[in-house]
């Protein structure tokens, strides 16, 4: 129970529940009974709602003055019916518009009647408990009517870099509540009447240390919400307000439907993850985890984070996080060739997850990183188990990715410019991240951040323009894709210091992944690297830049390094050198059975180092010529059996049965286990594990493996953190094959991944 | 254009104005089309197979074919005075990487930026459907690999100074190392050098001193833009595609020699304008979509007999639907394109595409209708073709409607199978959505129009213009027979039909009829009040390059026409627009007034509530749009005696209209028809390869060039 009486009223809910209290004071416009559809105007009419939704991106990206919003896609459109059910959404940030809903909800039940929601009017909202990702998250919600009936809303949604509060970038790791970060704002009327209220503008504008971007941002999502009232004010003039209605619910529930054939495709079980975060706030050392179970049952998904720990710090999420971070992966990976319509998804897909936890927090939680920590720490969750459940699918096996881009490592600066004009600002080399890899490919390197379909960073010479920086490198980096059959992509670095003022900067970092990866990897494959930011403090670099040489590598460079913790914030000066290096993605199945070939390629790219390639992928090459020396990789690779086994040799051969599992009787639980008359066999030697209802991982065999084993990127994790953290492999007692790869807090159990239920 | 004589530099000698002859040749992957427009206003039109081989002998294959039979031919051959090629050579060569060796010399710290590309490099260019599996995503292969990329130390700042000078001793190894790895060609691309490029040629003379056979380019010559990236990545095509257009050129200059042909040639490029051969050696990455851009130069070339100024130009080809648009008679230009998801710094015709044509696949995907943007190809083509193709495709529904006359297709010269067409609709289509054959190829015909007509409303609102003040130009394969319907939707002022039976090789017609253009731009950022001497000294530099361009491309003074641009935003805003400058010597006041000529813009473009009084405007780039006028053929009025009298034959045909049902049909000889004639719908127009469909309740005027003019009966004159 909140200790704040009468935050229960701004708890927003998404469900089917009709909103009848708010008949008596507004008309909506509901379809009378099922007006006939010809194929023709179903296919016209929704190809220009998804031209509706383009055109609003378009719209703010051209008038945003935000590079976030205009290079990295940190916005979002979105449409939904009259009580706020999403019916499509464009291509941007996926959990922007999955949290419209609760806004929406929220804004018919508790403004209808006061001041009212009319014909012209828009809404500004950025409160986590009716919604919001997080208070940067600033949605305006615009209604839709025809004739005085409220016919359906328009949602558009930028992160804007600095919303006020402690933090610059409005990222409040001192924070014990909301109160010690920038007040959230529940559903505010900004333009009433087609007219933008500058009292209200100014409450709202009046908080932020870049108030003029606000301002612009505002413009460009008000004109963007006018596309969509015109369009669809054109739409209904031609066909009539029912047809266009019909539309909208037929294409609802030809995505419901899809997705339900979908899932009876799939086998019934139970999957779980555990995702572990590190730090709830600045100086805390501690670890906590969120507990995911998805069942499948025919046609349904359930999601049950029961189990997750108490709301703590300030790494909280609120009422939309969940939600948010569950569809992100549903989305992608189960619902990528349908129309997204969440409000009709929610129909299939079904939650469990009480209040007061990190991922669904009471009043008044601190919630600044909901967007990059809750939210992530859900996808990491979601991505896991329905990627398990997709593994044994011979067809949608193809649509999974492993961990990789989930978290959003923020680089919040702020500092004055060449003019002497202060700024904030989110740096955008975070989105550099390594994708999972794939069961049929290595993951794509500097893919993206897996909440932004077409995630972008800015051109170096575009960096140095507005800022007062020179980039010294921005490159991929070695090791950092996870290892596996299937190679994690690679992440990013970058690093630069200031030029062109005197003036030294302070930066904000919010992560997680730090003390070790958060991009877990599938069927035996390993996570990449953790993130890793650094100041190397009082550097040489200016007397090697005048020496003529740029350094190219933190390595080169002299001074005192300053591992900067996961919540932190702190000053660079003119002789300091920033570095970030963020995530690569995991890998996909066993690294020892990545064809040497590949092997030799990714050191030829310098994609993985020769250590690397013997010590994870048991390949050695030729010092001469870089090729695969067969001879003693296949050597090396049989030693790493053995001391897979602890010594032994493995007792059955690695023999492929070549059995393609797919039918009710024998069932791909991964790459490599199957379940087969109730029992868990490996596919790969014919090794009886165990009886299907019990945790498989336990009859495995396991071996602990040290964080830094997995890149050199890696620090020992009690650098960051008391608690500890340990990766566990586990591997095929016939074979020796690393069947599941997991991280874990020491402390708890190994999950049982994968239970099928048939 | 008149013969240039290359020796002397591009003075240009008169020939004989009755023996004056234009060709244009537009080589795409199946046909080469071929236009022949003489001096007074003679169109030949002629269709041979491509050779892709060497596409060079199918460009001869053609002049030969326009020159008529060879009793005749050297003579016709010799006539020639205007040669133009639209061409893929660039394009195929960088689609299939079959390019050169390139290496790359790059700063040291940055030599990932190809692969990275941005992060965007994994989805740029896909339709927001592609984009929503991730899985399915991924960069393209790289034209680079990473071994061929060297680093290098030096740096210099975004204000142009120098913080690292160049280190020669490591531009030695890489030169080297390159050179022992077998490149050809060096790209040289380091940050900042459009605004400073003193490293970057420094690079040249070393190489050439070392390497004298190492050619190099550097990316402040393809580009004087911000963006490393993509100024670095289009450095890298045009090194890549440089040995293919080279060669291509030069065969093309051997097989003009071997004919006695002496006029030079000029090959049409992304911006709709035409560049000699030297300069198409020198800047072959300039070639890219050189095809598209031919029709819209045709659509250019009519609007202006015609007068209309604002056009939406409109291609139905056999795989794609392509639009583009004309305001205020000019094309409009994007400064940046993307092929194969890389983003390129080159100027181009804004053409922007969806996979909808006559081949484009129709399938039921859990019980909705998909429509491309798979496509069947040329071979086996539609199930109509009988070439063992079995899958329904658009130009099968048309059959199955009757608005493709199965035994008319062509000009009669390749026999459909309605049967085919029927049956494909029926397994394909029909059945999995429990429809009738003629309802399921209405369903498709309609919904076909309805997602053309949503890319023009895209095209034209995202630029902030109304398709009702346009003019729709349908053209290409099945434009004629389309373009009424998705036209409509649009209530655009009426649907042309250009030049009738020329619009199915329209592209090629626009080729023969393009101007020389080159667009010379620099990124200089100017913060208002902007200081007008500085921006006169800016725009004076860029004009004397375009100017020099220009003549040394044989085009005179008089013929030489420039026009100013400067891109402005809000400052702290990233995206631009653009602003035309119209007086040649700035002034503090006109200077003055940029902030309010941008501001109308911006109205334009985002409506009211958008602008935001009192923020600060600033420009970021400057252009030059040069233009040579080169010489061109009149088009021909119709002969109009040759019609008069002669009633035009009519057949009667049973076509189904969609919402019209079945209907008898006027079906007329395109070639018969009168100027000044007016067709009543429901009508089909025989225009030999296609047919132009005039839909119930329409009208259509011929005019005297040939043009199809239609409009709802009804609409205002």
């Amino acid at each position: 129970m909140t200790w704040v009486a009468g935050a229960e009223r701004f708890y927003a809910e998404i469900d089917d529940r009709p909103l009848v209290s708010q008949e008596s004071v507004m008309d909506f416009h509901r379809l009378d009974g099922q007006p006939e559809l010809d194929i023709v105007t179903y296919e016209v009419i929704s190809h220009r709602f998804s031209q509706i939704c383009e055109e609003m991106g378009s719209t703010i990206r051209r008038i945003s003055g935000s590079p976030v919003a205009t290079e990295a896609t940190d916005f979002s459109t979105a449409l939904t019916d009259e009580i706020g059910a999403g019916f499509i959404m464009g291509p941007y940030v996926v959990f922007h518009s999955v949290v419209l809903e609760y806004m929406i909800r929220w804004t018919i039940e508790h403004r209808a009647g006061n001041p009212g929601i009319e014909p012209g009017d828009m809404f500004l909202c950025n409160d986590p408990w009716v919604g919001a990702a997080h208070q940067n998250d600033v949605a305006i919600l615009s209604p839709i009517f025809v004739d005085g009936k409220l016919f359906s809303w328009s949602g558009t949604t930028i992160h804007q870099v600095d919303v006020g509060g402690r933090s610059p970038g409005s990222f409040s790791i001192e924070a014990d509540d909301v109160f010690g970060e920038q007040p959230p704002m529940p559903p505010i009327r900004i333009v009433h009447k087609n007219v933008v209220q500058a009292d209200v503008e100014d409450v709202y504008i009046r908080r932020s240390r870049q108030p003029k971007l606000l301002q612009l941002d505002l413009r460009a999502q008000i004109a963007a919400n006018n596309v969509a009232s015109k369009r669809i004010g054109e739409l209904i003039a031609k066909y009539g307000a029912d047809t266009v209605k019909v539309v909208i619910k037929e294409g609802m529930k030809r995505t419901e439907q899809k997705l339900r054939r979908r899932l009876r495709s799939l086998p019934d079980g139970e999957w779980r993850h555990v995702e572990n975060v590190e730090v709830a706030k600045h100086l805390d050392r501690k670890v906590y985890q969120v507990h995911c179970a998805m069942t499948k049952t025919a046609d349904q998904l359930h999601f049950d984070f029961t189990g997750t720990h108490p709301q703590v710090g300030m790494i909280n999420g609120a009422s939309g996080s969940t939600w948010a971070g569950v569809m992100g992966v549903v989305l992608t990976m189960l619902a990528g060739d349908m129309v997204w319509a969440t409000g009709a998804l929610r129909r299939v897909i079904t939650l469990t997850n009480p209040r007061g936890t990190m991922i669904n927090a009471e009043y008044p939680a601190a919630v600044s990183i909901a967007s990059t920590s809750p939210i992530s720490l859900v996808d990491n969750c979601a991505r896991a188990t329905v990627a398990k459940m997709l593994t044994g699918h011979p067809e949608f096996r193809r649509l999974l990715l492993a961990g990789g881009g989930a978290c959003w490592p923020a680089v919040q600066v702020m500092g004055y410019d060449r003019n002497g004009q202060a700024f904030v600002t989110q740096l955008q080399e975070p989105a550099a991240m390594g994708f999972g890899a794939r069961t049929w490919a290595d993951g794509v390197s500097t893919g993206g951040q897996y909440g932004i379909p077409a995630a972008r960073i800015s051109n170096v010479e575009v960096t140095e323009q507005i800022w007062p920086m020179l980039v010294l490198y921005r490159r991929e980096v070695c090791d950092t894709g996870g290892a596996g059959r299937w190679r994690g992509g690679l992440g990013a670095n970058f690093a630069f210091i200031i030029h062109g003022t005197d003036k030294e900067f302070i930066h904000v970092s919010a992560a997680f992944g730090v003390a070790f990866p958060s991009n877990g990897g599938l069927s035996g494959g390993q996570p990449g690297n953790s993130c890793r930011y650094l100041i190397l403090r009082d550097s040489n670099v200016k007397s090697l830049l005048s020496g003529g040489h740029v350094p190219i590598s933190i390595e080169e460079l002299e001074g005192t390094a300053d591992l900067l913790a996961p919540k932190s914030q702190t000053m660079q000066c003119v002789n300091d050198v920033y570095e970030i290096t963020v995530y690569g993605g995991a890998g996909y199945g066993d690294p020892i059975d990545r064809p040497a070939e590949l092997v030799s390629r990714d050191v030829e790219n310098a994609s993985v180092s020769i250590a690397m390639a013997r010590a994870a992928y048991g390949v050695v090459l030729d010092p001469a010529s870089g090729v695969a020396d067969m001879p003693a990789t296949a050597s090396r690779r049989a030693d790493i059996r053995r001391e897979r086994l602890s010594g032994r040799t493995p007792p059955r051969l690695k023999q492929p049965t070549g059995s393609q599992p797919g039918t009710i009787e024998e069932i791909a639980i991964s790459e490599y286990l199957i379940v087969r008359g109730g029992r868990v066999i490996c596919n790969e030697c014919g090794q009886d594990i165990c009886s299907n209802d019990e945790n498989y991982k336990l009859a495995l065999v396991c071996r602990h493996i040290a964080v830094q084993e997995l890149s050199p990127i890696n620090r020992d994790p009690a650098i960051y953190i008391d608690d500890n953290v340990i990766c566990r492999a586990f591997y095929c007692t016939g074979c020796a094959t690393q069947v599941e790869f997991e991280i874990s807090d020491a402390r708890v159990a190994p999950t049982w991944d994968c239970h099928i239920k048939n | 254009m008149f013969p240039v004589d290359q020796e002397k530099g591009g003075q240009m000698t008169r020939p004989d104005l009755q023996k004056m002859r234009a060709i244009g040749i537009d080589t795409g992957g199946t046909f080469t089309d071929v236009v022949r427009v003489d001096q007074d206003g003679t169109i030949r039109v002629d269709k041979t197979a491509s050779t892709p081989d060497d596409y060079a002998r199918g460009v001869m294959d053609a002049i030969e074919l326009a020159s008529g039979p060879v009793g005749e031919r050297q003579a016709e051959l010799e006539r020639i005075s205007s040669l133009t090629l639209g061409t893929t050579i660039a394009t195929n060569a960088f689609l299939t990487r079959t390019g050169a060796k390139v290496g790359l010399v790059t700063t040291a710290g940055h030599g990932d930026t190809l692969q990275i590309m941005r992060v965007f490099g994994r989805v740029a260019g896909l339709s927001p459907l592609q984009l929503q599996t991730y899985a399915l995503t991924d960069k393209p292969p790289p034209i680079v690999p990473r071994n061929r990329i060297c680093e290098v130390s030096e740096r210099i700042d975004a204000t142009g100074k120098i913080v690292v000078a160049l280190n020669e001793n490591e531009t030695r190894e890489a030169l080297s190392r390159l050179k022992s790895l077998g490149v050809d060609i060096v790209v040289v691309a380091f940050l900042w050098s459009f605004l400073n490029n003193s490293h970057e040629r420094r690079v040249r003379e070393l190489a050439s001193e070392w390497y004298p056979d190492l050619e190099t380019v550097l990316s402040s010559e393809v580009s004087s833009r911000i963006g490393e990236y993509e100024r670095t990545a289009t450095a890298v095509v045009d090194a890549f595609v440089r040995p293919a257009v080279s060669k291509y050129l030069g065969r093309v200059r051997k097989g003009l020699d071997d004919r006695r042909v002496s006029c030079p040639f000029l090959i049409m490029h992304s911006t709709g304008g035409v560049g000699t051969q030297s300069y198409t050696e020198a800047h072959p990455v300039t070639t890219l979509f050189s095809g598209p851009a031919g029709g819209v130069i045709g659509a250019q070339r009519v609007g202006e007999l015609l007068g209309h100024s604002n056009i939406i130009c409109t291609d139905v080809g056999g795989t794609s639907f392509d639009v583009a648009l004309i305001v205020d008679g000019r094309p409009l230009l994007r400064t940046t394109t993307t092929i194969d998801q890389q983003v390129l710094h080159l100027p181009s015709i804004d053409i922007v595409a969806i996979g909808a044509g006559g081949g484009s696949l129709v399938q039921v995907v859990d019980g909705s209708m998909k429509i491309g943007p798979e496509s069947v190809g040329a071979y086996p083509g539609p199930a109509c073709y009988d070439r063992g193709g079995s899958r329904a495709t658009l130009t099968d529904a048309n059959v199955v409607l009757g608005l493709i006359n199965p035994d008319r297709f062509l000009g009669g010269r390749f026999r459909l199978k309605s049967d085919l067409a029927i049956k494909a609709m029926s397994e394909h289509v029909a059945i999995p959505l429990g429809l009738d054959p003629i309802k399921a190829a209405e369903a498709v015909f309609s919904i076909v129009n309805a997602k053309m007509a949503d890319l023009i409303r895209t095209v034209t609102v995202e630029r902030g213009l109304d398709p009702r003040d346009f003019v729709l130009y349908a053209y290409g394969g099945l434009g004629a027979l389309h373009g009424a319907f998705y036209g409509e939707d649009l209530q655009v002022k009426s649907v042309v039909v250009p030049l009738g039976k020329m619009s199915s090789v329209f592209s090629a017609f626009g080729i023969a009829m393009s101007d020389l253009v080159h667009v010379i731009e620099l990124s200089i950022p100017m913060v208002n009040p902007f200081d007008a001497g500085r921006m006169n000294a800016v725009f004076e530099e860029l004009e004397r390059q375009a100017r020099a361009q220009l003549l040394d491309d044989g085009i005179e003074p008089k013929d030489q026409q420039l026009r100013r641009f400067v891109d402005m935003r809000y400052r702290g805003q990233l995206s631009e627009l653009s602003v035309v400058i119209d007086e040649a010597v700035i002034t503090s006041a006109t200077a003055g007034k940029l902030g309010i000529a941008f501001e109308r813009r911006y109205l334009q473009e985002f409506g009211s509530g958008s602008l935001l009084n009192g923020a600060a405007t600033e420009i970021t780039a400057f252009r030059i749009e040069a233009i040579g006028k080169r010489w061109q053929p009149q088009i021909a009025d119709r002969d109009l005696k040759a019609f008069s009298g002669r009633e035009p034959s009519l057949l009667i045909e049973q076509v189904n209209w969609p919402y019209a049902g079945r209907v008898d049909t006027s079906v007329f000889n395109g070639d018969e028809l009168a100027a000044g004639a007016v067709v009543t719908g429901p009508a089909l127009i025989d225009l030999g390869i296609t047919s132009a469909a005039v839909p119930p309740g329409w009208r259509c005027a011929v005019d005297r060039w040939g043009n199809l003019e239609m409009k709802p009966v009804g609409a205002a004159r």
